[in-house]
């Protein structure tokens, strides 16, 4: 005991000048906002350094499945192209007047390609690391997808790097529409009705699909996609499909379990979709909600 | 005068000079002198080193407060303060006997006082502008604001100490 007070007699000089210089250090953190960017943008930076040496390289074991995706992908698109060459012809021949050619919604969306290079699917809360940031021209908020399906939206972006809230994550809520008989690729099909999607936290398979009324008639292997209701994601997005689904004795809605279309232990490539007129539409929304 | 009298009167009238007048010089956009640190260095030398402490640790943040940067000034004048006793004992010759008196050109002597005052304000300076940079860019910028803010302190404060010793 005297030891102990007799060191903090001899060095107590020390442990004011560490106390008072740390409190000193903290006030410029916490309340200088360039230095707390500064702070937190090399934290930022050098987490995404050494994910990003990490995935480089894993990536080396999922080349053949990667090149698998991708060719299935150019597939899909080299399909849909033909579709809408042969539509944009049958029109051209049809109209006389090629003016009044409207353009898909989808192309109000502009798209950029990013790779993962940190993921997880077994917390409570996933978040998914992306190698493009606000250099690239990702922003917050924007809608994040696969060739397979919805993955999620950006939460946080630094320079070269963004955080992406996968549908594995339950603060994340998609609103989506249940369709049968409808390629996802078009906006054929019977639409059944609208709820939303949330992760209960357990299995990275499956999703659970809220606020569907018992009345609604739903199959198992309905396909589950966006509806488009949301300023994140544009319409008709695969989500899944319905895996099961029960009836409770006490609650008008059904439960509806969802098996995801993507695969989210393997994603490796994705595209962030940026709505165009996102910020002209909620600006009105608000205006009118005032 | 009496010697806590006078210290309070040299805290209040340094921080109101450094806020309401050599913070709006801005000389050629980036040199501003830091006089504040001037109550630092002619604080008695025999007393506590803790509260030497506390007592920068105030005059930073009540100049922190006023320009908006808390934690800055604090900084820089506890780190100051810290210093401050090790480089005395460095200047001073060994024999001598430490009485309670303050340090300025006087009772220092000019040559001794000009090391000292030139070592604190340079210390002061660099951890104050590293601490406001808080990065290692435009270093070369920085150098120059560090030396030339320095410079600027140093001018006006030998030169107080200067009429102190010509007018007693």
């Amino acid at each position: 005991m005297k030891n102990l007070i007799r060191f903090f007699v001899n060095y107590g000089i020390y442990f004011l000048f560490i106390i008072l210089e740390i409190s000193a250090l903290l006030l410029v953190v916490n309340n200088n906002s360039f230095q707390q960017s500064v702070f937190w943008q090399s934290c930022n930076n050098v987490n995404g350094k050494v994910y990003a040496w990490n995935r480089s390289v894993w990536d080396y074991f999922s080349l053949k499945q990667v090149n698998k995706d991708l060719a299935v992908e150019n597939a899909e698109l080299r399909n849909k192209l033909a579709l809408y060459d042969n539509q944009y012809h049958s029109m051209l021949a049809d109209s006389l007047q090629p003016s009044v050619f409207v353009l898909s919604p989808e192309r109000e969306y502009s798209c950029l390609s990013a790779k993962v290079i940190n993921n997880s699917t077994n917390k409570l809360q996933n978040y998914i690391t992306l190698n493009k940031g606000q250099a690239d021209g990702v922003r917050r908020e924007m809608s994040v997808v696969n060739s397979q399906g919805v993955i999620g939206i950006v939460k946080a972006v630094s320079e070269r790097f963004s955080v992406v809230m996968p549908i594995l994550n339950p603060k994340l809520q998609v609103s989506c529409k249940i369709k049968r008989n409808g390629n996802t690729a078009n906006t054929l099909g019977q639409i059944k009705d609208i709820g939303s999607l949330v992760w209960d936290g357990t299995d990275y398979r499956f999703a659970d699909m809220l606020q569907v009324p018992r009345h609604v008639p739903i199959k198992k292997g309905d396909t589950v996609v966006t509806s488009g209701y949301s300023d994140y994601f544009p319409e008709g997005i695969l989500i899944g499909r319905i895996e099961e689904f029960t009836k409770a004795s006490d609650d008008n809605y059904y439960n509806i379990k969802v098996r995801l279309a993507v695969n989210f232990r393997t994603i490796s490539y994705v595209y962030v979709l940026e709505y165009r007129h996102r910020e002209e539409q909620q600006k009105l929304e608000q205006q009118v909600a005032k | 005068m009496n010697l806590i009298l006078q210290n309070i009167v040299r805290y209040l009238v340094l921080v109101l000079v450094q806020v309401l007048i050599l913070n709006n010089i801005h000389f050629l956009g980036f040199v501003n002198p830091y006089l504040y640190v001037l109550f630092i260095l002619a604080l008695p030398l025999n007393m506590s080193r803790s509260l030497l402490l506390v007592l920068a640790f105030v005059l930073g943040l009540s100049i922190d407060t006023f320009v908006g940067t808390p934690g800055v000034h604090a900084f820089a004048c506890v780190f100051v303060a810290f210093v401050r006793e090790p480089l005395l004992k460095l200047l001073l010759p060994r024999d001598d006997n430490h009485e309670l008196f303050t340090p300025s050109m006087r009772s220092l002597g000019e040559g001794v006082y000009l090391k000292y005052a030139v070592l604190m304000v340079f210390i002061h300076h660099i951890v104050l502008f590293l601490i406001e940079a808080f990065s290692f860019q435009h270093f070369g910028f920085l150098l120059l604001r560090i030396v030339a803010s320095s410079l600027f302190t140093l001018v006006l404060l030998l030169g107080i100490e200067r009429l102190k010793l010509h007018n007693r």
